[in-house]
């Protein structure tokens, strides 16, 4: 192996054979501290956590994230043959059909509507901290509607809500504070849930219909991936399972990864880290969308396994 | 996993590097920076030389880690050769400089470069004939460790064997190198 300039890798080859053979037997260690330096030097040329090379992005908001995936929908919903409507759909609700979750969709883009002023819809009395269930009634309602008519109300919705959301960018900023099925998110974290949403719903579709499965592109994950990440205690939480003073390293590989250092507990900094995730970004996604079981997840651990195992078991907060 | 971050241990000390652990710069230094700053300073005869090449050749790694070519060699290969390139660059920039202090000729550099192309040259002739006189087995394990960039997990696979007797044997292969190599003509390799 040699960097891309090299003219001759057997002439490198031997130079790497013969710089071996000269220093058989020579045992030299570094002074100590050298690594510091490296450290600081490599540093200066390339900052931590992101990726580079391949697995750099554009950067992107939110707007422009939720804009491409719903953009995706439009593309699979257009190639649905009539009877597609009607297969059923793998979601956290075994009995829906590819043209209730469509429906699905169709209801929480009038809630995010809604919040912003854009939609009278609210969500049914008691269910306003389930996105699931808020949406239960509509799916009913509109299973009498032939998919063709679904496809336009849902292009309808989501357009609505795409415009909702630019507004209030524009006028409010992406840090407003926003209360989502009962938590409470900036504008620019709601974009990436329903981003994780959409997403997670149009593989539910493309499975049903066997169509294979897409990614999304390297800065839509940059930002699912930061979320996923940063909802880690979110989930250990939920399960029970908050581990106060420990932290994980997660690098996520692949177009849109990246490296971080989570703490385990809700309002904790980080410390020193007391296992190492690594996984690719896209399997990561789905298993916090709960796609793809933490027993399923390849990758790579390094440390205190029984915490690694909560914090998989934890992982999965997008759940729809 | 795609991306190969659940392969062996270079996968997933490359993984990491090019998702932005800096940790794993660390790890990788743990494990080569002894045998990258070793062979700078064999090459350079010096210590100081050694430290900042040292420092140079790692941060490029982390720069650059996509210049790892997995299909093409391990991490230590890669290392190596960057190392042993820019070793010989720093003795042909210090001796230019020397040249220079002494008022040397402007023309003094040309037939030292001619030079050093030429012992290359010779020390590549010197090493493959050295080869050829290895026994089988170590030839082999030499040829897959650095001419095919097989780790040692990979060559003790390759040749189905355990990873210590793939280790020892590369061990022992370059010893038997050193000694068909005379010391004259291993000084003479140095640039």
């Amino acid at each position: 192996m040699t960097p891309a300039s090299t003219p001759d890798p057997e002439l490198e080859a031997l130079s790497v054979l013969r710089a071996d053979i000269v220093r058989h037997g020579t045992d030299e260690s570094p002074p100590p501290g050298l690594i510091d330096g490296i450290l600081e030097l490599a540093l200066s040329r390339r900052g931590p956590g992101r990726p580079t090379g391949a697995w750099a992005s554009e950067s992107i908001d939110g707007t422009e994230s939720l804009r491409r995936t719903v953009a995706d929908l439009a593309l699979v919903l257009d190639g649905l043959e009539p009877p597609s409507w009607d297969l059923p759909a793998r979601t956290a609700n075994p009995d829906w059909t590819v043209a209730d979750v469509v429906a699905h969709l169709i209801a929480g883009d009038r809630y995010i509507a809604g919040m912003l002023g854009a939609d009278d819809w609210v969500p049914p009395a008691g269910t306003e901290n389930d996105h699931v269930a808020m949406t239960i009634p509509l799916i009913e309602e509109l299973r009498s509607v032939a998919g063709t008519t679904l496809r336009r109300i849902w292009a309808d919705s989501a357009d609505v809500t795409l415009q909702a959301v630019a507004r209030a960018a524009e006028e409010g900023g992406m840090r407003q504070q926003l209360r989502f099925a009962g938590l409470p998110l900036t504008l620019a974290t709601l974009l990436v849930v329903r981003t994780f949403e959409v997403w997670t719903h149009t593989e539910d579709i493309r499975r049903a219909v066997d169509l294979p499965l897409e990614p999304p592109d390297g800065s839509r994950l940059t930002l699912m991936s930061q979320v996923a990440v940063r909802s880690l205690p979110i989930g250990l939480a939920v399960a029970g399972k908050s581990h106060p003073g420990r932290t994980a390293r997660v690098v996520l590989t692949g177009p849109g990864g990246g490296t971080w250092s989570q703490p385990l507990n809700l309002g904790e900094p980080p410390g020193e880290p007391d296992l190492l995730i690594v996984a690719d970004v896209v399997d990561f996604c789905r298993l916090a969308a709960t796609r793809l079981s933490a027993h399923d997840l390849p990758c790579h651990i390094e440390g205190d396994e029984a915490l690694a195992a909560d914090l998989l078991a934890g992982a999965g907060v997008f759940a729809a | 996993m795609a991306q190969g971050a659940t392969g062996g241990t270079d996968a997933v000390l490359l993984a990491r590097l090019r998702a932005g652990d800096e940790r794993a710069l660390a790890d990788v230094y743990a494990v080569y920076g002894g045998y990258v700053y070793g062979l700078v300073r064999r090459v350079a005869g010096s210590s100081q030389a050694a430290e900042d090449v040292t420092q140079d050749v790692f941060a490029h790694l982390w720069e650059r880690p996509f210049d790892v070519d997995p299909s093409r060699g391990t991490i230590r290969t890669f290392l190596g050769v960057v190392a042993h390139r820019r070793a010989v660059d720093w003795v042909r920039s210090e001796t230019r400089r020397q040249a220079r202090d002494q008022r040397a000729s402007r023309l003094a550099d040309s037939p030292v470069e001619v030079a050093e192309t030429a012992t290359d040259r010779v020390s590549a002739a010197a090493v493959r004939a050295a080869l050829e006189q290895l026994p089988e087995a170590q030839r082999r394990a030499v040829m897959l460790a650095y001419f095919e960039g097989c780790s040692y997990r990979e060559v003790a696979r390759r040749l189905d064997i355990p990873e210590g007797t793939a280790k020892s044997r590369l061990r022992l292969a370059l010893a038997r190198l050193a000694q068909l190599l005379d010391a004259e003509r291993l000084s003479a390799w140095s640039p």
